[in-house]
């Protein structure tokens, strides 16, 4: 019996570049990044080498519909994933009814929902909860008992000490639902449970290549009949109040390093790049359905996946092990598992994170395999990196990209380390087949090939 | 009925409608329970707890937190705690 085929038929975003889909695409396509020096009070708690960042906008999540209870127990990570997933949903026109009005919750019509799943990937979860819980345990009583202290001091030094606990805030309260707000599998679950999902419901945490991954093992799951329907992305939010998940990149020289023209400061594939710039986070989600399925509701149908590879380095936590071997074994992979030949690879959105390690050996495989025909680009040029978000967004840019044929440009790219078919402008173009492919810490390597719909 | 009880009843009334997500026009009342009238689980409970504590101040402490069974019992504690001039 042959393979089921796998199509995408609804996407979600939230991104620096936008809060749905549209936006986000139009944004791309012009090329615009929104690039902010990182938030002054960081300052107060350390000196850091990169000092830029590309922040969120102000999500409302009162006004985007979820419910104050909604709001009051999940962290920002599995909010944006079900906002995303809700865009997921309403794009590819599946019928919903309000099942719960006070939990806020949603089942699918016409579908059996035992046969619905969701694969999420997420880097560090909720660890923004986790922070300032502990914000909370460390300081609260410790800043209290300075506050009592400071009434035996002279006006001078009580005004003193006030600087000085101004910049240590705590969180008022620790959150009665920090477990379940923290936990990495908060992400697919609260999806789960917000559209009344019974199937399968994993997370994965695979660092950058999270998302990638979850989508990876969603096709699978389809193509092998384990399920019908599966919400699939990820989400990542990297935001915490004393900066100290950005110090970690930093203080690890991940991290974008000339950063006096925050414009052009990120670019990747570029002789001048100086490490990634960091993102707030985002999320991304797609819905994957069999291919006859979606034909006979007449669902929207943006790409086909038909491949999916992984391999591991076995070399070191953070480098790319530096002869190539598993990412050019990754690559071959998928063109097998998607029954294609190099040179039928249109387009390649790149892991391209900008630092020197990782588009210089990324450059040097799709030199070696696909020569310079394929177009190429890296989304992370435009979003900054949003670690485990990041290969569900870019997945959901190489769809659109196949759906329009025409992509982005790989921007600020001024001179390039290599001889490839990088973008330079928006253009009309040919994209049948096209690799989206995510590199992570830990020495994970993972693509997805996705095709234009034929019949 | 003093003013401020006035306006502290109507503040917990309105975050109960938010947090239950009840509809507006729906009638609340002192003697409205939690669990039998309103049909709030713990879990909906620890949600109101924080929101009430949001728009209060303060702290509800657990040992308090059981004995607020009605939306009055809320209003007394909350009139209380502002009359012994704590937030809350």
């Amino acid at each position: 019996m042959p393979a089921r085929r796998v199509v995408i038929t609804g996407l979600g975003v939230v991104s620096s570049l936008g809060l749905n889909v549209k936006e986000y695409w139009q944004n791309c396509l012009a090329g615009r990044s929104f690039v902010e020096p990182i938030p002054a009070h960081w300052h107060h708690y350390a000196e850091y080498q990169s000092t830029l960042w590309i922040p969120l906008p102000e999500l409302d999540y009162k006004a985007l519909g979820f419910s104050r209870m909604e709001i009051l127990q999940h962290d920002p990570v599995s909010l944006m994933a079900m906002y995303a997933s809700q865009q997921a949903v309403e794009s590819a026109q599946l019928a919903i009814t309000l099942k719960d009005k006070r939990k806020n919750t949603y089942q699918l019509e016409h579908i059996d929902n035992t046969r619905c799943g969701v694969f999420m990937g997420t880097g560090i979860g909720g660890y923004h909860t986790l922070l300032e819980n502990y914000s909370n345990q460390v300081i609260s009583r410790t800043a209290q008992s300075f506050g009592q202290w400071a009434k035996t001091l002279t006006d001078d030094q009580q005004q003193q000490l006030e600087e000085y606990l101004q910049k240590i805030p705590y969180a008022e309260r620790f959150n009665p639902f920090g477990v379940p707000m923290t936990m990495s599998n908060a992400v697919s679950a609260s999806v789960g449970i917000k559209y009344t999902l019974h199937g399968a419901n994993r997370t994965f945490t695979q660092a950058c290549s999270s998302s990638t991954l979850a989508i990876g093992q969603a096709f699978k799951a389809i193509q092998n009949g384990e399920l019908d329907y599966i919400l699939c992305g990820g989400s990542e939010y990297t935001n915490d109040y004393f900066g100290g998940i950005f110090r970690g990149f930093d203080i690890a020289k991940t991290l974008v390093r000339v950063c006096d023209n925050k414009d052009t400061a990120n670019r990747p594939f570029d002789k001048h790049r100086s490490g990634f710039l960091y993102s707030e986070g985002g999320a991304a989600v797609l819905l994957l359905e069999e291919y006859h399925a979606a034909k006979q509701r007449g669902a929207p149908m943006i790409a086909e996946i038909a491949g999916f590879a992984e391999t591991f380095d076995a070399h070191n936590l953070m480098s790319l092990a530096p002869e190539n071997s598993q990412l050019e074994r990754m690559l071959q992979k998928v063109l097998d598992d998607a029954q294609l030949a190099a040179q039928d690879i249109d387009y390649i959105n790149t892991h391209g994170t900008g630092t020197q390690i990782n588009d210089q050996q990324e450059s040097d495989v799709i030199q070696h395999l696909f020569g310079d025909k394929p177009l190429i680009n890296t989304s992370k040029s435009l979003l900054g990196h949003t670690l485990g978000a990041s290969g569900a967004l870019e997945a959901v840019i190489t769809a659109l990209s196949i759906q329009e044929q025409t992509t982005h440009v790989c921007h600020n790219l001024e001179t390039a380390i290599a001889d490839l078919n990088f973008v330079k402008t928006v253009q009309k173009v040919t994209i049948n087949n096209a690799i989206s492919q995510s590199f992570a810490f830990g020495g994970h390597n993972i693509a997805l090939l996705l095709k234009s719909i034929q019949d | 009925m003093s003013e401020q009880r006035k306006e502290i009843e109507q503040r917990v009334f309105k975050v109960v409608k938010e947090v239950l997500s009840l509809e507006e026009q729906e009638t609340l009342t002192l003697e409205t329970t939690l669990l039998t009238d309103l049909g709030a689980d713990s879990v909906d409970i620890v949600s109101l707890l924080m929101d009430l504590e949001d728009e209060f101040g303060g702290k509800i402490e657990e040992n308090d937190a059981v004995k607020l069974q009605t939306l009055g019992d809320i209003v007394d504690y909350i009139e209380h705690r502002a009359a012994s001039e704590e937030n809350l």
